[in-house]
């Protein structure tokens, strides 16, 4: 799996990054932490307000369900009782999607995909605490065959369409984060998609670290 | 020096004010604050008669539910749309997954104020949406408007009567009738529920369930087409001819034809056989079941796990301190064939793993549940 990554490009927030995976590009925003409205304020963590736009039209229903996917996610992986009182907003923008045209039906999981994976950056580059790192994967199976990072004419022909993430420690593949399947899965199929799906995901992990790496170098104001 | 007081709470403000702590007392003692066993589900009651279809004229499918005092009732009314033409002709296997269309929900949980949608309503009918597209349950052509009839007005007997072509294949071939258009039903679903005591991820369960039933007992009818709405025609000079035409003859309204014996079912996906009676009519679709995972440190018990700690898995969410204290949630959907159709799994506490095993439980009891609904 490839995929391109820049961050902090956007001035007036605390952290962005912007990625391309296939045929999908967003760009993330993260500030924060901030002081939140009184009806956002919890006592004792901080609180997280996500927005996803859509690269076209507006933000309908569809995007509210991406959203609490998305948010159920990263409440459990940002270290929240750190910033008690406090809140964390998250703006995520997709600038190219795949856009179901006439006979074509409409997928999310793509867009889900690409928006974990670019919340990773861009929690990074804003330096907000995480408990783990994570690193997600779009997968379609067709006929028990999995397609990583499938194209819409991919996920089309599919039985099945999964994403998954896992959380990463010491780069190895610690325990399902999120699993979104749809179609018709054989529960066999299943777990052999899982278990490929972790070593997927720490390569994954391994091209992020290597980023990051050269990110923090490139960074560090004080070189020797 | 003041001595500091121990404060005491009833069980009842316990659960309001810290329901994690009194979840995990609960639990710990083996007990589910709704008193329900751990993978036990709460019953369902699904009402057997077809009042809302038989006495609301543009209702033509629908569903009561009832799971505790939370009652789901469900109606789905129909819409007409042109379609384009050049994708009309594909059959179902050409457009693989694109061949297979949804329902439209409004879901609305009644709490005694009205307003805009809450996140929890637009969030329910949007994965009841994706979930039975991608279900592939409603084949494209099950809803195609194929042999629309013409309404034709009889001066001897001074009213409109409505000819099909496949009906009335004589009467139809005297009619003037050129009208190339296509048409298909898009299917509305308007679901309420009442008394919502369960959470989101139950309510789902519900609503899914409820949806498919009425869709199992959807009666589609018969569209024709009148040339005017008023049953006067008069005969104007057309502006771009000489001929004389009837006014509204190019503004064809599209009708539905409230005649219930020209009612057909919706064929749905593979349920030839689901279709017969209503002990089976889940078959392609499954049943959607809910879990919820939850770690529980037994202060009495020893030995249990290493550090006293166990995990929990309880189906059925329900109640204030399951809903707000469970963030590791699953919710499965698989159907009689053994076959997954949904798997929704979130690990949203990082004491409370979903680990594999878990999740091949749900799996299990999900399984079994289907096979036994």
């Amino acid at each position: 799996m490839t995929f391109q990554v820049r961050t902090s490009l956007l001035e007036n927030v605390d952290g962005s990054a912007e990625l391309q995976i296939g045929n999908t590009k967003v760009i993330t925003s993260v500030t924060g932490p901030i002081e939140p409205k009184a009806r956002q304020d919890l006592p004792n963590q901080a609180s997280l307000e996500i927005v996803i736009r859509p690269a076209v039209d507006l933000a309908s229903t569809r995007e509210k369900l991406l959203e609490d996917k998305l948010r159920s996610l990263l409440q459990s992986i940002i270290v929240r009782y750190k910033y008690p009182r406090q809140l964390i907003q998250i703006v995520v923008q997709f600038l190219v999607s795949d856009t179901s045209s006439e006979g074509e039906i409409d997928y999310t999981s793509n867009e889900l995909n690409a928006a974990i994976n670019c919340c990773y950056f861009a929690l990074i580059d804003a330096g907000v605490a995480l408990s783990a790192s994570f690193a997600s994967l779009s997968i379609s199976l067709n006929d028990g065959k999995a397609t990583y990072n499938p194209s819409l004419v991919d996920l089309n022909k599919s039985d099945s369409h999964h994403v998954i993430c896992f959380n990463i420690v010491k780069g190895k593949a610690d325990k399902i984060l999120l699993l979104e399947s749809q179609g018709d899965i054989e529960e066999e199929e299943l777990f052999t998609m899982i278990s490929n799906a972790v070593s997927e995901c720490e390569v994954i992990h391994q091209q992020q670290r290597k980023f990051i790496k050269e990110k923090v170098d490139n960074d560090y104001v004080w070189k020797q | 020096m003041a001595e500091l007081k121990q404060v005491s709470f009833p069980p009842e403000i316990l659960a309001r004010i810290a329901p994690d702590i009194s979840l995990q007392r609960h639990l710990s003692i083996g007990l589910r604050p709704n008193l329900r066993n751990f993978t036990e589900f709460k019953p369902i009651d699904i009402a057997s008669n077809n009042e809302l279809t038989e006495n609301n004229n543009n209702v033509f499918g629908s569903s009561v539910i009832k799971s505790g005092s939370t009652t789901v009732i469900n109606t789905i009314t129909l819409g007409v749309v042109e379609v384009n033409s050049s994708t009309k002709s594909a059959t179902t296997e050409q457009l693989g997954n694109a061949g297979y269309t949804t329902v439209y929900p409004v879901i609305e949980i009644a709490r005694g104020r009205s307003g805009a949608p809450t996140d929890e309503e637009m969030i329910l009918s949007q994965t009841l949406h994706e979930t039975l597209l991608h279900s592939r349950l409603i084949p494209k052509a099950s809803l195609s408007i194929n042999n629309y009839g013409a309404a034709v007005y009889d001066a001897t007997l001074s009213n409109y009567s409505i000819y099909y072509p496949d009906l009335n294949p004589q009467e139809f071939e005297l009619i003037n009738f050129n009208h190339s258009k296509s048409y298909t039903f898009v299917l509305l679903s308007h679901i309420k529920i009442f008394s919502r005591q369960k959470s989101t991820s139950a309510l789902f369960d519900l609503c899914h369930l409820s949806t498919v039933h009425a869709l199992s007992r959807l009666q589609l009818p018969r569209v024709y087409i009148s040339d005017t709405t008023s049953g006067t025609k008069v005969s104007v000079k057309s502006r771009s001819s000489n001929t004389r035409g009837l006014v509204g003859l190019s503004r064809s309204n599209i009708n539905i034809d409230t005649n219930k014996e020209l009612f057909y079912p919706l064929v749905l996906n593979n349920s030839e056989d689901a279709m017969v009676d209503s002990s089976g009519p889940f078959d392609h679709s499954g049943v959607s079941s809910n879990f919820g995972v939850v770690t529980v440190a037994d202060a009495d018990k020893e030995g249990n796990d290493e550090e006293g700690k166990r995990s929990i898995l309880l189906a059925d969410l329900e109640g204030e301190a399951e809903e707000s204290a469970i963030l590791s949630r699953l919710s499965i959907i698989s159907n009689k064939s053994n076959t997954i159709k949904k798997i929704s799994l979130i690990n949203g506490d990082g004491n409370s793993e979903i680990s594999l095993d878990i999740l091949k439980q749900a799996l299990e009891i999900a399984k079994l549940r289907a096979q036994q609904m």
